[in-house]
């Protein structure tokens, strides 16, 4: 295995190295968080009464408030202020935010910014920063991890990080590892049973580990009618040099074509490799999950918090798996690989909420180099890594697996802006869901998911309005270039 | 009668307060046990009922919350809240876990069974539920949800069941628990009232017998009060008890015995009355006595007593009033006041009785006349006072004062005038100056004060005796008043020295004519006893303006004069001049650059040798001071030391001297053996305190030997004050310094100071030794101060040695040392120490005696 992964293991181990934190000013940011509450509070700002409302996803409680309501104790002894949490269910955030008015505090994911943006359900977060003197940092050893690509929409600060989802491809150790698999598979292929670099070798070890009647199966990427796109784009964006547009600059689409078409084989391929019940309804990363930590599949695709569940010890593949990059495309004489953000809970203020500054308040402590390692610590939470020194911690390497941690590390820097970057992005994305789903079920092909997937966008842009769509997606297109730390390494 | 022992009401009440209270505290305290009892047994009732039942709920509810974090955890959709929800269900069946143990516990004493039933449903439903939470770590929710439906539910039913069963059982057992607790608690309350009942009754009683008692008692005091009253007889109360009443009983049996007793001391004092009655009657005529005997007081009194009614008409007076006035009683009775007075002004009677009834003295000494004969009289008028002090009557005493007031005549002649010569003394002497003064002043005249001091007086006195001086001066004072003319004022100042004040003179001339005629009348010798005797007068004379405008200042310019003329010769006269103030300027000048001349190192010491007769070998020197000041030039120690020694100077410059001198010596006795230091000490140096400590303190500083040091003292000093002179020389003898009589001859040259002080050394004055080569008497003297000297163990020196002659001679009666011009001036130490010190000089006739023979004291 050495031999297999060893050049690759070293680099990013060394990357994971670089990441460690040194000096740091853990504990001022929360230190001066708390100090701003009690100033508002003795400048009579904010009543002494007042409480904020935050609203978690039921995986999240415990992985944002600590095990026990730990934090939020501190939080409340600390600050004077009480905090009411409240469980909302796991949908977009624009419909718990429409359905929570009052609420002061959510998690949302980064691809859902200009929806949330454009309805104002949101505070833009760039005059509080500014005005409570902080700043989402993106530098080692202790800033965010790419705040500018999790927590900004161009300039406005949507939110702030509190958890790094970038996809990881989970794969059997032991089997690769193998060599009798090994030597079957050279003799399948023609060459050596290695990571996959290209979602082909991807799909060709898929295909060679597939065997049902043992109980394995070669792939469990969830393929569920929704979120289809979270794992399709990576196949779509790695498609073109540097990478493939959803849109061109007039915002007609750009997927009904061989580049779409082939993402879209390459998302199908799986399910003939994988459970009979993946394209079911629900069946997300709650279903997939379980099924490769109890062993009964070869490879998986998913956020770093997969590394957190496979690793511990219910886990029948503790020891067993490994988590490398996402597979990219051969362009010519190179390999094009992309990555996006999926989950990820970021920290947005509602701006109807009554406690708006306090809430961000909590946000920048919660978010605290120190505090953070504590919700990123929660064995089982759903919170993983946000900060370059967490992949550092002690704790958090324990928790992950060192290994997960450095391939983690080294995929924010080919990580792009997720979603379509539009005002409707929620509604663009369930069409696009739809049309992935019904190609995967065989329904459809995948150029006609893509002809249709094109025409519905249209139909959406048209009727918001292509003038008004434009601006929002040279913003978004912006993004694509960024250069903050952590990014384009590897591209 | 033997009394009971005492047992008294308040005791009696106490007693019976306390048994009531004693009563009550019991009644309390056995219901205070009932209530307790009774209490604690619903107590018990509850721990062992309500308590098992209580906690039979609690379980209930624990059981019920477990199964409903089971029911959640198989409904859990994401995998990522499943950890928490796992560790939540851990924790909630450890707690259970806990709470069934202890539960099982209690149980077990009542319903072995039953407990025995109960752990084994839960140990069945607890292994299901962890079977889940491995489950669910394993994600494997299905099998979750399937142990939820199928597996856990029957234990969990049947534990719920047993629990239900257990809390029916545990209520129905408490009711019946708590149903006897009320009926034995009712039955207690019950008996505790009929308890209160019977201790009501024994209070009542006891209270009931213990009134009737003390009212029987009192209603037979009463009885017994009454017929004492009336004046009945009774008879004395028996006493029951020793209480109280008792006490009231025995109280008015004493108060009965004390009416009786009463009576009959009133009869006695009846008896005792009259008797007093005829005592005062012998007392009041006892006192009349005394009146008469004051009257009789009043009578023979030598003072003169007047008494007037206060509004001023006379009622009485005394025979000594009659006999100081030589008025008759018929001339001053009924008399007004005012008129009997006799003051010489008629205005002093009115101030008089206007004075002593306004409560106070009034005095009055006044020349009156008794017929042809005159006399000092004192009048005392004052009021008299009765018992309210209202002023009832005048009082007038009148004393005749004749002869104080000769006494007081006598007493004032004597502050004015002396009493030896009858002359005026210096006060009024003073006084006529003043005046003279006065009267120059405004008549543009002169007037003059003579100072005459008689020459000679004191050995008169010394020699024959103050009887014999006294009548010397009686002749001097008239021979005075003979000399002057009628208005002059010749006084005695005292002693010796009498003033004349003559005013009136046209020029200071006529002054002279009088000091003439004074010492002209001193020309012819007084006649003392027999004796002839002769003086002479001295005489200052200071007129006014020309010598002083102010009579102290005339005084003070004759006494200079005065002084002038002793210097002169005596026995003549001199005016005040220019010269003589000029002399004491000069001594003021010298006296002011004379201050702070030694911090300006304007002195120095110079040293003369001292040299051995027999061989001219230098033996030591005399170390003298010398002043060189820059505004005076160089002054002359006979000016400056006088000057000094008045103005207390010469203390700091002897210091200096003998400091100087010892330093010196330190140095020139390392360099010739046995080399001596003289060193002059003024009288009033000599006399301050610490010179003693000073002179150790040099010998100590200079490691100088005491014997070679020599302090020379005047004659002068030994004349007063010999005690403490002697104290001090002895005190230098006992330091082994050397000591010298300087200047011996020119005083008394008395021999018994040689012997009794103890010298080493006599100086011979200068003024013997400058003659001895041609005065005859000069040598006898010098020879016998030499064998008077050497008779007493002393060693001489001759000073003012100025000729080979005068020191053949000095050799030649055998004289020690030798000191003069004849050797040389005083030079300074550095001539001094290169000349002198360890020097010899050649005799006149070269004879055989070694040269270097040290000195040696004798």
């Amino acid at each position: 295995m050495t031999g297999i992964l060893g050049r690759n293991l070293v680099r990013l181990l060394a990357l994971a190295l670089l990441l460690v934190p040194g000096a740091a000013s853990a504990g001022a940011q929360a230190e001066r968080a708390l100090a701003m509450v009690k100033q508002m509070v003795a400048a009579g700002e904010v009543p002494r009464s007042a409480a904020i409302k935050v609203a978690f996803k039921s995986g999240n409680i415990a992985a944002l408030l600590g095990p026990e309501l730990e934090l939020q104790r501190e939080w409340e002894q600390r600050s004077g202020v009480m905090i009411t949490a409240r469980v909302i269910p796991q949908q977009p955030s624009v419909i718990n935010l429409k359905a929570n008015p009052d609420i002061d505090l959510t998690v949302a994911r980064t691809h859902e910014f200009p929806d949330l943006l454009e309805q104002g359900l949101v505070e833009d977060l760039t005059p509080l920063l500014k005005q409570f003197g902080f700043t989402l940092d993106g530098a080692p050893p202790q800033g965010y991890v790419r705040p500018r690509l999790q927590g900004y929409f161009g300039d406005k600060a949507m939110a702030i990080p509190a958890d790094g989802d970038i996809l990881l491809m989970y794969l059997r150790r032991d089997l690769m590892e193998n060599s009798a698999e090994r030597a079957a598979f050279r003799q399948a292929y023609g060459r050596e049973l290695a990571v996959p670099r290209t979602w082909q070798e991807y799909d060709q070890l898929v295909k060679f580990f597939h065997r049902p009647q043992q109980g394995l199966y070669g792939s469990v990427e969830q393929r569920e009618r929704t979120g289809g796109w979270m794992f399709w784009l990576p196949r779509y964006l790695s498609q073109n040099a540097p990478y493939r547009m959803l849109f061109d600059e007039n915002l007609k689409p750009l997927i009904d074509s061989p580049a779409g078409v082939a993402a879209t084989e390459s998302y199908m391929r799986t399910v003939r490799h994988s459970s009979p019940e993946i394209l079911g309804e629900g069946r997300d990363y709650s279903y997939t999950l379980p099924l490769f930590m109890q062993g009964k599949a070869f490879s998986s695709i998913f956020t770093i918090a997969g590394a957190k569940l496979l690793n511990s010890s219910a886990s029948s593949v503790r020891g067993k798996f490994i988590a490398v990059p996402i597979p990219g495309t051969r362009i010519g004489e190179r390999i094009v690989r992309q990555n996006v953000p999926i989950y990820g809970n970021n920290l947005v203020v509602s701006s109807r909420g009554a406690q708006r500054k306090l809430a961000f308040l909590f946000a920048m402590w919660l978010t605290d180099p120190d505090n953070s390692l504590r919700t990123v610590g929660v064995k089982g939470g759903f919170t993983d890594p946000f900060r370059w020194h967490h992949l550092g911690d002690a704790r958090i390497k324990e928790l992950y697996t060192p290994q997960a941690l450095a391939v983690f590390a080294s995929e924010w820097a080919i990580a792009l802006p997720p979603g379509t970057g539009l005002p409707g992005d929620g509604e663009y994305l369930e069409i696009l869901d739809q049309h992935l789903w019904e190609a995967a079920s065989g329904k459809i092909s995948a150029a006609e998911a893509m002809r249709h997937t094109a025409s519905d966008w249209e139909k959406v842009t048209q009727r918001r309005g292509r003038d008004l769509q434009l601006p929002w997606l040279k913003i978004f297109h912006v993004g694509f270039a960024s250069r903050e730390p952590g990014a384009g390494a590897a591209r | 009668m033997k009394l009971p022992k005492r047992f008294g009401l308040l005791p009696q009440l106490l007693t019976g307060f306390a048994g009531g209270a004693v009563l009550v505290l019991s009644l309390l305290f056995a219901g205070n046990q009932m209530l307790d009892k009774s209490s604690a047994r619903l107590i018990t009732t509850l721990e062992r009922h309500v308590r098992p039942l209580a906690r039979l709920h609690s379980l209930q509810a624990r059981f019920g919350g477990l199964r409903n974090l089971e029911l959640e955890l198989g409904h859990m959709e994401d995998v990522f809240a499943l950890q928490s929800h796992v560790t939540r269900l851990h924790a909630e069946i450890a707690a259970v876990d806990a709470e069934v143990g202890k539960f099982s516990v209690v149980l077990a004493t009542e319903a072995p069974g039953d407990a025995q039933r109960l752990a084994g449903h839960w140990r069945d439903y607890r292994s299901r539920l962890q079977e889940q939470a491995r489950l669910a770590t394993e994600m494997n929710l299905a099998g979750v949800r399937r142990i939820t439906a199928a597996g856990s539910h029957l234990p969990f039913l049947s534990i719920q069941s047993m629990l239900t069963g257990l809390a029916e059982q545990t209520e129905a057992a408490a009711d019946a628990a708590y149903q006897k607790a009320t009926e034995e608690q009712l039955a207690q309350r019950r008996d505790f009232l009929w308890l209160v009942m019977l201790g009501g009754l024994v209070m009542f009683v006891g209270l009931a017998y213990s009134g009737q008692t003390v009212v029987r008692r009192i209603s037979v005091l009463r009885e017994h009060a009454q017929k004492l009253a009336a004046g009945e007889k009774s008879e004395q109360i028996a006493i029951a008890r020793h209480d109280e009443i008792g006490d009231l009983a025995e109280a008015f049996g004493t108060m009965r015995q004390q009416v009786l007793t009463r009576e009959s001391a009133l009869r006695n004092a009846q008896l005792e009355l009259e008797q007093r009655v005829q005592e005062r009657t012998a007392d009041l005529k006892s006192s009349n006595r005394r009146l008469v005997r004051f009257s009789q007081v009043v009578e023979q009194n030598p003072v003169g007593i007047l008494i007037a009614r206060i509004g001023g008409v006379v009622e009485f007076v005394n025979p000594a009033y009659r006999k100081i006035t030589g008025r008759s009683a018929s001339e001053t009775i009924e008399q007004p006041l005012i008129e009997v007075m006799g003051t010489t002004d008629p205005l002093d009677a009115d101030n008089a009785l206007r004075v002593a009834t306004g409560g106070a003295i009034w005095e009055l000494e006044q020349l009156s006349r008794r017929g042809a004969d005159a006399y000092w009289e004192r009048l005392r008028l004052g009021a008299v006072h009765d018992e309210r002090g209202r002023a009832t009557h005048l009082l007038l005493s009148r004393e005749d004062i004749t002869e104080q007031r000769q006494q007081m005549e006598k007493i004032t002649y004597q502050a004015h005038y002396d009493m030896l010569t009858g002359l005026p003394n210096r006060v009024l002497a003073n006084d006529r100056l003043v005046q003279a003064v006065s009267r120059a002043r405004r008549d543009g005249g002169r007037a003059a004060a003579m100072f005459i001091d008689l020459d000679n007086f004191k050995d008169v006195n010394d020699t024959l005796g103050h009887a014999i001086g006294d009548q010397l001066l009686r002749q001097v004072a008239q021979r005075l008043v003979a000399s002057v003319r009628g208005d002059d004022v010749v006084a005695r100042l005292g002693g010796d020295e009498f003033l004349i004040v003559a005013g009136g003179l046209a020029h200071g001339d006529e002054a002279a004519a009088i000091a003439e005629k004074v010492i002209a009348a001193f020309s012819t010798p007084f006649q003392v006893d027999e004796r002839e005797l002769v003086t002479s007068p001295s005489i200052g004379i200071a007129v006014y303006p020309d010598d002083g405008t102010e009579p102290m200042v005339l005084l003070r310019n004759a006494d200079l004069s005065m002084y002038e003329a002793k210097d002169s010769g005596r026995n003549m006269y001199r005016f005040y001049n220019r010269s003589i103030h000029d002399l004491s300027l000069q001594r003021l000048e010298i006296g002011r650059c004379l201050r702070g001349a030694l911090e300006r190192h304007e002195l120095h010491v110079v040293y003369h040798p001292l040299v051995r007769a027999d061989s001219g070998c230098i033996i030591g020197a005399e170390a003298l001071l010398r002043w060189n000041s820059p505004e005076l030039g160089a002054v002359s120690p006979a000016t400056f030391i006088p000057v000094a020694e008045q103005n207390g100077l010469i203390v700091d410059l002897g210091r200096w001297v003998l400091r100087e001198a010892c330093a010196t010596l330190a140095r020139w006795r390392l360099q010739q053996t046995g080399f001596v230091m003289a060193v002059n000490v003024s009288p009033r140096q000599f006399k301050t305190s610490g010179f003693v400590a000073l002179v150790k303190e040099c010998l100590d500083e200079f490691q100088v030997p005491p014997g070679q040091l020599e302090i020379e003292i005047t004659e002068g000093l030994l004349l007063r004050n010999q005690g403490e002179v002697k104290v001090i020389l002895d005190e230098l003898h006992a330091l082994g310094v050397r000591l010298s009589m300087d200047d011996f001859g020119t005083g008394y040259s008395s021999l018994s100071y040689l012997r009794e002080f103890p010298f080493h050394t006599v100086k011979i004055d200068r003024s013997f030794i400058h003659d001895v080569s041609d005065d005859q008497s000069d040598r006898a003297l010098v020879i016998a101060a030499l064998r008077m000297a050497q008779a007493l163990g002393l060693q001489i020196i001759a000073e003012g040695v100025e000729t080979d002659e005068q020191w053949s001679f000095l050799v030649a009666q055998d004289c020690d040392i030798l000191q003069g011009f004849r050797f040389g001036l005083p030079v300074t130490e550095s001539h001094f120490g290169k000349t002198w010190v360890n020097a010899r000089v050649t005799r006149p006739e070269d004879n055989s005696q070694p040269q270097d023979q040290p000195f040696i004291p004798i």
